[in-house]
């Protein structure tokens, strides 16, 4: 555990940790509180789309150009504990990222228990938990891509027009499930799931794919 | 001399689009300085790194310590934990802290000795506007200094070889010959068994340090040997203008003046210059170098 959170210190400094683990978060439960009064279970989306801007946006300060042929991992490849300690740092930051994510959509989700939402209380669970599966998924499969630049401005262009897909992924699962009504929530639970194995495994992945590859060169 | 060899190279090759090193033999010594000398492009880097395990894919073979192979060091801890390699590039994330350099090498390396790389710092004078600050960025300090925090990280291990790629090229005069009282110290420590591969352009600055000399050009050993048996090898001569048509039949290399010519010659060859009027002297380290670079190279000279 110890060397979990050396290890991911190394990528995610003290700044980041604070703004993105506890000033963000709690924004979110604060917005939320705001609106879910008017717009019950509707909030959690709007939250969803916060959470995975948050996560896409910010994961520039720490991985920022990892999966790219020009990141130099320096140090790491210079002893044997490098892959062992980078593919720790990364599996940390998955980890924290789901445990982020549920906590936010966790509590937002019990406010909406107590709210006028037309939902009944099992639907409002499983939305909650729908949603992070996604919000995780999507955020995983986007990083995933993102690293691939180092740019700031080409990051957060990209950025953009990726969480606009997957919000746009969103307003589906809105769609049917209000407008159609034939929504089946738990093959939507199940999908994300197979979403989030997939995140998380390109999320780990590719970056130690990325680091074996710096030990070779193109030859002609 | 007869001596052992800390890493062996052998028949080495590896290609890039323009640029091909070729090495078929060089043996390093153990318990000297080792100076990789060459041109820009020669193939010192390429050489350095893959006998630090930075890139794996090449033809032939390199040896470690007499006794391990390129698998050992990838596979068993205690060889590649015996290596220190310093390089140019990015070797410290630009983002971290002074104080996570630390922690990360602590968690990286084993064997790192946190204490005695604050006391290295200290003793490299290692500031960031004369005061050190833990909180300052890697990318925010001058090369001199990311130098001296590399140096003071591979110092900070218990470590067999050195490996540095111009480890002098960012350092001030005053800090390049601490650089030198560094290595010798170093070489000291364990009673021949510790030993330094170093490539460098400084060579006038890092000539006090050198032992052994190899000479790298167009990606190929031009020359390699103790620099005093070089010395011995190689005769430096200066001749008058009148003589110049014989020297350029029997000089190694040469360059000429409006007065003369100067240049290095094989001391065997030396009697064949008997009849000119010359002078001669034990070269320098870099006029040996600069000569055998000349005599092998594709650069288009005056």
């Amino acid at each position: 555990m110890k060397d979990m959170l050396k290890v991911y210190r190394i990528f995610c400094n003290r700044i980041y940790s604070i703004v993105v683990l506890v000033l963000f978060p709690a924004l979110a439960i604060g917005i939320y509180t705001m609106l879910t009064g008017r717009l019950a279970e509707w909030s959690l989306f709007i939250i969803a789309i916060y959470m995975m801007v948050l996560g896409v946006f910010g994961d520039f300060f720490c991985y920022n150009g990892i999966n790219s042929k020009d990141f130099q991992f320096g140090l790491f490849r210079n002893t044997l504990n490098g892959r062992k300690n980078l593919k720790l740092a990364i599996v940390t930051d998955q980890i924290r990222r789901l445990l982020q994510i549920s906590f936010v959509l966790l509590i937002c989700g019990a406010i909406t228990l107590s709210s006028n939402s037309t939902l009944n209380k099992c639907e409002i669970v499983l939305l909650t938990l729908i949603l992070i599966a996604f919000v995780y998924g999507a955020n995983s499969i986007i990083i995933s891509l993102l690293r691939f630049i180092t740019e700031y401005t080409i990051y957060m262009g990209t950025a953009f027009i990726l969480v606009s897909i997957f919000g746009a992924a969103v307003s589906v699962l809105i769609l049917y499930r209000y407008e159609y009504m034939t929504i089946n929530l738990w093959a939507w639970l199940i999908v994300f799931i197979v979403l989030d194995v997939i995140g998380s495994f390109l999320a780990v992945k590719m970056p130690l794919r990325n680091f074996d590859r710096s030990f070779k060169e193109r030859e002609v | 001399m007869e001596t052992q060899a800390v890493i062996s190279c052998i028949n080495i090759e590896k290609k890039y689009k323009n640029f091909k090193l070729k090495v078929d033999k060089v043996d390093f010594p153990k318990g000297f300085a080792t100076a990789l000398i060459g041109e820009n492009g020669a193939g010192k880097t390429t050489l350095l790194e893959l006998i630090a395990g930075l890139r794996l894919d090449h033809e032939g073979e390199i040896s470690y310590f007499g006794k391990y192979s390129e698998k050992d060091r990838e596979e068993d801890p205690v060889v590649k934990n015996s290596i220190g390699y310093t390089g140019t590039g990015n070797y410290f994330m630009p983002g971290w802290n002074l104080k996570q350099t630390k922690e990360v090498q602590e968690l990286l390396f084993d064997g790192f000795d946190g204490d005695k790389y604050d006391e290295i710092l200290k003793e490299l004078a290692f500031s960031a506007d004369n005061k050190t600050d833990a909180n300052k960025k890697v990318n925010s300090l001058s090369d001199g200094n990311k130098t001296k925090l590399m140096l003071a990280g591979v110092l900070s291990r218990n470590t067999d070889l050195l490996l540095m790629d111009e480890p002098a090229s960012a350092l001030d005069p005053l800090m390049r010959e601490k650089l030198c009282e560094i290595i010798r110290e170093y070489l000291a420590e364990a009673e021949g068994e510790k030993s330094v591969i170093f490539s460098t352009h400084n060579i006038a600055d890092m000539e006090n340090v050198t032992d052994y000399a190899v000479i790298v050009e167009n990606g190929e050993i031009a020359e390699q040997g103790f620099v005093e048996d070089l010395k011995e090898k190689y005769t430096y001569v200066k001749g008058d203008k009148k003589d110049e048509e014989l020297g350029k039949k029997y000089m190694y290399d040469m360059t000429t003046n409006n007065y003369g010519f100067e240049g290095l010659c094989l001391s065997d060859d030396l009697d064949k210059l008997a009849g000119a009027d010359i002078i001669t002297e034990t070269p320098t380290l870099t006029q040996l170098s600069v000569g055998i670079m000349r005599a092998n190279t594709r650069l288009k000279l005056a």
